[in-house]
């Protein structure tokens, strides 16, 4: 169990860049989410970790070690794969024994390994079969029990879990969360799935275009969001992003008006409402007037979509609102909304 | 509906028979041929009934009736020997170089490789009567000249190009995360390869060593060329029905007939894996 860091780490392929001047501290134990869409150089920054590739600049240190030129094998990290990359012509056991063959452990000592791995993962009673005769999600548990079954240094998770159905998703994402607690392993995980990072993570990095745009614990994220980008991705639906102009302390806009941050005085803003935090208003505490769009039932709630003068947010209302399509609607937000500066998308 | 669609499968169907008829026919007519005496064969129209007879196969297989000394075996089967010698070794040559090259083709850093896996294509580019001569005053020089060792050799420039391209066309459609999951566990390339990808690869192996094997074994112009009486294939066999004053067109047959047999065996017994061999990286 160590400490993982990148310092100054870039990957250029040619003029295409895929990580920018990365600096990154895993803590002992963390469990750390790279979160980011696709092609934001969260799985490329993993890669880096693993030694599958060869960072252009900066180093990278597991531990006391500079394992930046080293071979993967070399570095004593276990990684599980978006697509499980069991080896199909060996049993389970085989597979969880592995890396266990490679580094040349004694048979007596490979079985009780396997054995605890197995069982950590539910897996006993699968030992004889082959990868082809398992679910998806005995799968991914037999490519957890090959990584933890020799104790590595760090895990590397590159979206384990988005071949698996959604019911399956959530379950397998309790499991990691038990081994992780269990083995308390730093652990660097791969998502582009926000509630997957928010239910995981120690700490989130999100990325964007190969750079980080923020670095905090789940809550932070989602209470501080440091760019406009950021409110975006994490929540579920996502937070509304209106575009509007700041004027003395009031943020305007076409059927928008309310309170803002009195610096910076006037400029182009952008407001970031999460839809939780949207209300129905009577009149005179209106910030937001619109019509209706269209009415979603999700069975806990409401999802309201709102057209706002040219723009539409979604409200998050109670289940038995009685609101119709085409209805004019006057909302309220909660204390938690977002300013950001219209050109840099940085918080106010 | 139905009555609509008749005459289109009635169409296809005997598309279908024609397709077939053209590619079984010559071996029907071998066969038949290879049961017929001397006179049925070059009887005009020709006859597809006739009291069928084993004899060619008989001298084919135990020789000439009084030709052979005691111990000596039937100039036939000597080349039948010959030929699973020769073949046997090209494909076993062949897979022990061109497997660990398909694999570096497919996956090592080489700078150039595709260059290289074309050159290696491009010896079958050529007709071998194009090298055959240079090949024929090396040999004698040499000394490999009417040896296995030779012909084993020489067949490389069949055997070879075939294991590299499927193999490499196999090994770049294994999974490379099963490979970096391999190289993260802490294997190196040589328990990576022997653990790892061999063992996924043994359809793609017995595919490209048969079809090298048909190739090799279906192969005239080496033998004709570069061997001599002591290591003559099963295919200069066949033409030694031709004698100088006539064409023993039975015993040509039979002898035909018996050389196809390895061919038709591992071509029915593993279609699917040689299709699947030949059309490898071809749909992804």
């Amino acid at each position: 169990m160590s400490s993982i860091s990148l310092s100054g780490v870039s990957k250029f392929w040619g003029d295409t860049i895929g990580v920018k001047d990365l600096s990154l501290d895993i803590k002992d134990k963390e469990f750390l989410v790279l979160l980011g869409p696709s092609g934001c150089g969260k799985t490329t920054t993993m890669r880096m970790v693993a030694g599958l590739e060869k960072p252009s600049t900066g180093t990278i240190r597991i531990g006391e070690r500079d394992v930046t030129g080293l071979d993967p094998r070399e570095r004593d990290v276990a990684m599980v794969f978006q697509n499980y990359s069991l080896y199909p012509q060996m049993t389970v056991a085989q597979n969880i024994g592995f890396p266990l063959r490679a580094r040349g452990v004694k048979r007596n000592e490979q079985r009780q390994k396997i054995y605890s791995a197995a069982k950590l993962v539910e897996l006993s009673e699968y030992l004889g079969r082959k990868p082809a005769a398992l679910s998806g999600g005995q799968r991914q548990r037999v490519a957890l029990a090959r990584a933890i079954v020799r104790s590595p240094a760090a895990f590397l998770m590159d979206e384990p879990l988005s071949n698996l159905d959604a019911r399956l998703r959530i379950s397998m994402r309790g499991l990691i969360k038990r081994l992780h607690q269990e083995v308390g392993t730093s652990t660097i995980y791969v998502t582009h799935d926000q509630l997957e990072a928010m239910t995981l993570a120690d700490r989130i990095v999100v990325m964007r275009n190969g750079e980080v745009e923020q670095i905090g614990t789940p809550k932070e994220i989602y209470n501080n969001p440091r760019t406009a980008f950021v409110a975006g991705f994490v929540g579920s639906p996502s937070c509304n992003l209106l575009d509007g102009e700041i004027v003395d302390g009031m943020f305007s806009a076409e059927g928008i008006s309310l309170a803002a941050p009195l610096k910076p005085d006037r400029g182009k803003a952008t407001l970031g409402i999460r839809p939780e935090a949207i209300s129905l208003a009577d009149g005179a505490e209106a910030e937001l007037r619109g019509t209706v769009f269209a009415i979603e039932m999700t069975g806990d709630a409401t999802l309201v979509t709102v057209s706002v003068g040219e723009q539409q947010l979604i409200a998050k209302l109670d289940a038995d609102c009685t609101l119709e399509p085409a209805q004019a609607v006057t909302l309220k937000t909660g204390p938690r909304r977002f300013f950001f500066e219209g050109k840099t998308g940085l918080a106010i | 509906m139905k009555t609509a669609k008749l005459p289109e499968s009635a169409g296809r169907a005997l598309a279908q028979v024609l397709f077939i008829g053209f590619f079984v026919f010559p071996i029907i007519w071998i066969f038949l041929m290879s049961l017929k005496n001397f006179r049925d064969i070059i009887s005009y129209p020709p006859k597809f009934l006739f009291s069928p007879t084993l004899q060619n196969y008989r001298e084919t297989i135990l020789g000439a009736e009084g030709t052979l000394q005691a111990g000596e075996l039937p100039e036939y089967v000597r080349f039948l020997l010959n030929s699973m010698i020769i073949s046997g070794g090209a494909v076993c040559l062949a897979a022990l170089l061109g497997i660990p090259a398909a694999y570096a083709l497919a996956r090592g850093g080489l700078p150039g490789r595709k260059h290289i896996a074309f050159t290696f294509l491009s010896f079958r580019f050529a007709p071998e009567l194009m090298i055959i001569l240079p090949m024929y005053l090396i040999y004698t020089q040499v000394g490999l000249y009417d040896t296995y060792a030779g012909m084993i050799l020489s067949h490389q420039l069949i055997c070879l190009p075939l294991v590299i391209w499927i193999m490499m066309s196999f090994f770049q459609d294994i999974p490379i995360e099963i490979e970096e999951a391999a190289r993260i566990d802490g294997a190196n390339i040589l328990l990576t390869l022997r653990a790892v990808i061999l063992p996924i690869s043994g359809p793609g192996i017995a595919s490209a060593m048969i079809i090298a094997f048909i190739f090799s074994w279906n192969n005239l112009i080496f033998g004709l060329v570069l061997a001599g009486p002591n290591s003559r294939p099963v295919t200069m066999g066949i033409l030694q029905a031709m004698t100088f004053d006539q064409i023993k067109w039975g015993l040509m047959a039979a002898a035909a007939m018996v050389s196809a047999v390895p061919g038709m065996i591992a071509a029915t017994y593993l279609q699917r894996h040689i299709t699947r061999g030949l059309t490898m990286g071809a749909v992804r």
